[in-house]
């Protein structure tokens, strides 16, 4: 059964449906907010809450969308939204308040003695990512971890699929660069 | 035969988002472009290490935290619509209420008020009746009446209020008297106060004095004896010229004044108070007057009926002239012995003492009674139209000023236009002709 099948039952009063959508998207939802948070009990509280918001509004769904588009840009309005509330205490460190400015937004590269006390790949990767401006990342988790085509993105986002594109291009560039030096030699580079 | 690279694609193409036309191209370059590939396996190295951030698992109570806050959310939900259900049904149910219980008040004032004017107006519709009948006989009398009454804006508070009224004054009563009144036969008006009623034991009608009814004076008939007192207090455009006009009116209607007060406080107010005495008849008409002076802030009007202390008084001095009488009778006659006389003469200086107090008393009740008192407390406001208008006239002549001013100007530019048209003329032939020279010396310096 589909997601969208699983809502319109769950709309008709049918509680097992959200069991089922809860299965399905609890860990992308809280992975794709721990990726943006760091902070575990953030993201736990923002999926829960994307399941409280579809509980609340379940009515006002209309299956005309895909629904894990529908679900992701609830997790990415109640992020923002966190975001503003607390100023990105959690989340990012930001040089302006403003957040029409996320896009220039960036965040110091991770120091050498960061990424070299991690030791992993896994942690540098992360740091990595850490470091990309705010919508370049977001773009880049619901691409590489979500599995999300560029429609999708651009829908979750409220950007044209021309502007994913770019974003997801510059947040490579910026990770290949950065990531250059811990890259194997299968890679072309020299570590 | 690709120059050109795709570098910048290669993002999509790795994500199988480009179009079809386009991936067929991007990989026909790829297969001839070394770069391109390289970056190509690049970006799917780069791929594969990202994936290798793992993360922490989610919490096992995850679930249950979901259900108990969409729990939770129903019943807060609930408990809301309960809430505004509520609400929808006090809010209505308290307007519906109130809208009642205002028009119960208010028909019920209504009511009252109808009734209150219907009593009156019929009774002023019968006094005016008998104002064609040039004598009405009083039956009862009325020692002890009690009568609150209103009249125009004066309200009129006392012990023995009048009896007979005018027409007018009737008619315009608001509050309630404490009279029952009723019409007997041949115009005769029998008027019996709430108390002299329940003592009242003649009978009522055709054994009373004879009085005339006075249709102008109000509360004050021929045989009683009202000292009417009235406090007005206005609020005047200028105090000065209201002090003025209250001392004329007082003159004017056969008055004195008894005491005047003028001052002018910190804020420049200019106010006073008068008190006059004015004849009993002209009280109305001493009140109209004076309202007019500005505006009334309050009047209220008194009246107290002192025919009995006045009837008390007259007996006491007529007992005490019959003794006095007597004793001088004896006296002079000397029908008494030297010692008794000398008894009686010793007790006729006291009688003497007594009847001249009861005279000053009986004269200070005329005096009080034919003179009625008028205090007049006024002031001129806290924003005083002459200050306004004092101050807009200020503002009307500089703007006059600022016109004419400008209006000077104006011809003063007009007057040496020729003198600044010439002016301009010559500087522009002067600049005009040095152009000109300056252009051909360059020229001439440019031949050569």
């Amino acid at each position: 059964m589909s997601d969208e099948e699983l809502m319109c039952k769950y709309q008709e009063g049918e509680m097992n449906a959200m069991d089922e959508l809860l299965i399905r998207y609890r860990n992308p939802l809280y992975r794709f907010a721990l990726r943006l948070s760091r902070n575990a009990t953030e993201a736990q509280d923002i999926a829960q809450e994307v399941f409280l918001k579809i509980h609340q509004f379940r009515n006002e769904y209309r299956p005309i969308g895909k629904f894990r588009t529908w679900i992701f840009s609830i997790a990415h309005n109640l992020c923002i939204s966190r975001m503003r509330k607390t100023k990105w205490l959690v989340f990012w460190p930001r040089k302006h308040d403003a957040p029409d400015e996320l896009m220039d937004f960036e965040s110091p590269d991770p120091s050498p003695q960061q990424v070299a006390s991690g030791n992993e790949m896994s942690e540098i990767v992360k740091c990595c990512i850490q470091g990309l401006p705010f919508l370049q990342k977001e773009a880049l988790i619901l691409r590489e971890y979500e599995n999300l085509d560029y429609r999708e993105i651009g829908q979750i986002l409220h950007k044209p699929v021309g502007t994913v594109k770019t974003l997801l291009y510059r947040a490579r560039v910026q990770l290949k660069n950065k990531l250059l030096p811990y890259m194997g030699p299968e890679g072309g580079y020299n570590v | 035969m690709f120059r050109r690279h795709v570098i910048k694609e290669l993002s999509a193409y790795l994500d199988n988002q480009l179009s079809e036309r386009r991936a067929k191209t991007v990989k026909a370059h790829l297969d001839s472009c070394a770069v391109c590939t390289q970056e190509l396996f690049r970006l799917k190295k780069l791929s594969e290490a990202l994936k290798t951030w793992s993360l922490p698992g989610l919490s096992p109570d995850f679930d249950n935290g979901v259900k108990n806050e969409i729990v939770r959310a129903e019943l807060e939900k609930g408990e809301v619509t309960m809430k505004k259900r509520t609400v929808a049904i006090l809010i209505p149910s308290s307007v519906l209420a109130m809208i009642l219980v205002i028009a119960f008040l208010g028909s019920m004032q209504l009511y009252v008020k109808r009734g209150m004017q219907g009593r009156f107006k019929s009774a002023a519709d019968e006094i005016k009746e008998s104002y064609s009948q040039p004598v009405i006989r009083l039956s009862g009398g009325s020692k002890q009446q009690h009568a609150d009454a209103s009249y125009g804006p004066y309200d009129v508070n006392g012990v023995g209020g009048s009896i007979t009224r005018s027409a007018k004054m009737v008619s315009g009563v608001k509050s309630s008297m404490g009279d029952d009144r009723s019409w007997g036969e041949e115009g005769t008006l029998s008027v019996t106060s709430s108390r002299e009623y329940a003592s009242q034991t003649e009978p009522a009608s055709g054994q009373g004095s004879i009085i005339v009814v006075e249709p102008v004076l109000p509360a004050t008939g021929e045989g009683e004896k009202i000292i009417r007192t009235a406090n007005v207090s206005l609020e005047v455009e200028d105090g000065k010229e209201a002090f003025k006009k209250a001392s004329l009116i007082c003159q004017e209607l056969g008055g004195y004044l008894a005491s005047s007060n003028f001052y002018k406080d910190k804020e420049g107010r200019q106010g006073g108070t008068i008190t006059m005495r004015i004849p009993k008849d002209q009280f109305l008409i001493a009140l109209d007057r004076i309202n007019s002076l500005g505006k009334v802030e309050s009047s209220y009007a008194n009246s107290q009926d002192v025919s009995q202390e006045y009837a008390n008084l007259n007996t006491q001095l007529g007992t005490a002239m019959i003794v006095y009488n007597k004793m001088l009778e004896a006296l002079q006659k000397r029908q008494v012995s030297i010692p008794e006389a000398m008894r009686l003469e010793s007790e006729l200086t006291p009688i003497r003492k007594r009847i001249e107090d009861l005279k000053n008393k009986v004269e200070y009740l005329n005096n009080a009674v034919s003179f009625t008192t008028i205090t007049v407390n006024f002031r001129e406001p806290k924003v005083s139209e002459k200050v306004l208008r004092e101050s807009r006239r200020s503002i009307q002549e500089n703007m006059l000023t600022a016109r004419i001013n400008f209006l000077k100007l104006l011809g003063n530019i007009i007057k040496n236009i020729p003198a600044i048209i010439g002016i301009t003329l010559f500087l522009s032939t002067v600049l005009a002709i040095a152009y000109l020279f300056v252009h051909l010396v360059i020229r001439l310096i440019k031949r050569g």
